[in-house]
């Protein structure tokens, strides 16, 4: 829809530059611009969707990263353990971690339950991008609550810093598997 | 003729060693020593001559360190070598690198609280925790324990713990294990346990006058005019310019606290420190405190942070027979957390410091 507008409003621009130049009137240059702009609006509309693909595994990619890091030198660097000590006391002041703790896994299994059983009821309906995004997003969404519902904050000295990032790792993916299943369909 | 000599050095060499009576050293692997590779020249081991030390000296040099453990020291054929590191020992890098022979590993979490709550703050654990953490690896208060760790501070509060606790001789090895690699000595990378004791042999702790209470110092800083709260700190963290720790936010200090240097910056005791990385003794500790408001005459009760850096100077002074010292082991992170408590910001010499309590400090002060 917006290639279509845009390229009847550049045609109309092109018409009007024509006639101008039949009456003698000075020309500007815009019809270059926007050409250029009609050309980088074609390959964003058909780029986009992949962008965001990707983009969406790279976010995820950051996060666990960034969990790992966390704790790998929470558990070896004084001052990044105690320092974790320090956020952890911090944000239990402002916020019921334990409650959450519990409640957010709980809840992601929920909606990542209600994914699958869409996507099993339609499964025939989708292109192949979706099967292989559902089960790389399902794995890691298994993985990141795994480890958030087999570790503690006694076993693991980070998790409290862990937990947002591994949930929000969850999170995307099941975006991107909701997203991929509305848009690839046969 | 050079692979002559090699060749008889290391017949020499495998005799001496087969001589040797109660070595402790096991297999090792690694580079220096004496064994040497064709065509280069062989590391020389250190022939420095060792002389005996007394069970109070803390801190011996890497020569007596390796007699004691070929068995060449009276009283001390069977020692107890540990590294001393911060976690698990399977992420303690400079323990897999290469690690004395022999020796086990500790960790600063078994003295010391690692949760930093209210109720912990980083200080000594209960005296019974402690002790079941050195029976675990076979030390009890008639072991000879040998210390040493990549951080200089950290291998001295564990050592303080070790004391404090009941352990009658320990010492740390100055200069660390880069001093025991530059007398030429080998490192291993085999993992080491000792193995648990029954009966530590004393109660704990048997030296409670060695640790100082938040409530005793705040008592004494305010009623005994021979005591002296002697704050190991950078300069900046003394002034109140920072708290030195990102996990800190208030800086300054407790009121009527004196300034002990020692310290660049909250993770160093580069004031206690030679340039070759050993730690200074008395006689260099005394110049530092040349123009300090206290003298080896008044009770001394060392703090900093959380208590690392404050260990040093405390175990200089241990084992040059002082008695009158001692650690404040809450340091200015368990002081912060009362209110109502005095603390003073900046130099009290000046008239711009401020006395003010815990709850007017600023919380920005946190090291970025």
């Amino acid at each position: 829809m917006k290639i279509a507008s845009m390229s009847l409003w550049l045609i109309c621009q092109m018409i009007k530059r024509r006639n101008k130049k039949e009456n003698g009137s000075a020309v500007d240059k815009k019809p270059t611009q926007l050409i250029l702009a009609l050309v980088c609006l074609i390959i964003m509309e058909i780029r986009m969707k992949k962008l965001c693909y990707i983009m969406t595994d790279v976010m995820t990619a950051a996060f666990l990263g960034g969990a790992w890091t966390l704790q790998y030198f929470s558990k070896r660097k004084l001052g990044m353990s105690r320092w974790v000590g320090y956020q952890t006391s911090k944000w239990k002041e402002r916020l019921p971690l334990e409650a959450l703790r519990l409640l957010v896994p709980l809840v992601l299994l929920l909606f990542l339950v209600i994914i699958i059983r869409h996507y099993w009821k339609k499964r025939k309906s989708y292109k192949k991008i979706v099967h292989g995004t559902m089960v790389l997003a399902v794995g890691m969404s298994i993985l990141c609550l795994g480890i958030i519902l087999v570790n503690t904050p006694e076993t693991m000295r980070a998790y409290y810093l862990v937990f947002p990032l591994l949930s929000a790792a969850c999170i995307l993916q099941m975006i991107k598997l909701k997203v991929t299943m509305a848009v690839c369909k046969k | 003729m050079k692979k002559k000599t090699i060749s008889m050095m290391m017949a020499v060499a495998l005799m001496l060693s087969m001589t040797g009576c109660g070595s402790s050293t096991k297999e090792t692997t690694g580079s220096g020593n004496q064994e040497a590779t064709t065509g280069q020249e062989s590391t020389t081991v250190s022939e420095v001559q060792v002389e005996a030390v007394e069970q109070r000296t803390v801190y011996v040099t890497p020569e007596w360190v390796y007699s004691a453990m070929n068995g060449d020291q009276e009283g001390y054929e069977d020692v107890v070598v540990a590294e001393v590191g911060y976690g698990d020992v399977k992420d303690c890098v400079s323990y897999k690198e290469g690690h004395i022979p022999g020796a086990i590993y500790v960790d600063n979490c078994e003295v010391e609280d690692a949760t930093g709550d209210e109720k912990g703050a980083y200080n000594l654990l209960d005296a019974e925790v402690v002790k079941d953490n050195l029976l675990s690896h076979g030390i009890t208060k008639d072991t000879k324990v040998i210390l040493y760790g990549a951080d200089a501070s950290g291998t001295a509060r564990q050592a303080y713990g070790y004391l404090w606790v009941g352990v009658e001789d320990v010492k740390i090895v100055n200069g660390g294990i880069d001093a025991w690699k530059a007398a030429g000595y080998d490192t291993e990378t085999k993992q080491n346990a000792g193995s648990e004791a029954g009966d530590f042999g004393t109660e704990v702790p048997a030296c409670p006058q060695y640790w100082t209470s938040i409530e005793e110092a705040k008592e004494r800083l305010e009623n005994d005019d021979n005591f002296k709260l002697v704050s190991i700190r950078s300069e900046d963290e003394w002034l109140g310019k920072t708290s030195g720790y990102n996990y800190i936010d208030k800086a300054g200090e407790p009121e009527g606290a004196v300034w002990g240097k020692g310290a660049e910056t909250a993770f160093d005791v580069a004031g206690f420190t030679n340039e070759d990385g050993t730690i200074k003794n008395l006689e260099g500790l005394q110049e530092v405190w040349s123009d300090c408001d206290f003298t080896l005459e008044n009770d001394l009760a060392f703090y900093c942070g959380t208590g690392w850096r404050a260990s040093v100077p405390f175990l200089v002074l241990y084992e040059n027979g002082y008695d009158n010292v001692s650690v404040y082991d809450g340091g200015w992170y368990q002081w912060i957390m009362n209110e109502d408590y005095p603390v003073q910001v900046g130099d009290p010499a000046d008239e711009d410091c401020q006395h003010v309590t815990v709850a007017d400090l600023p919380n920005d002060k946190a090291a970025k």
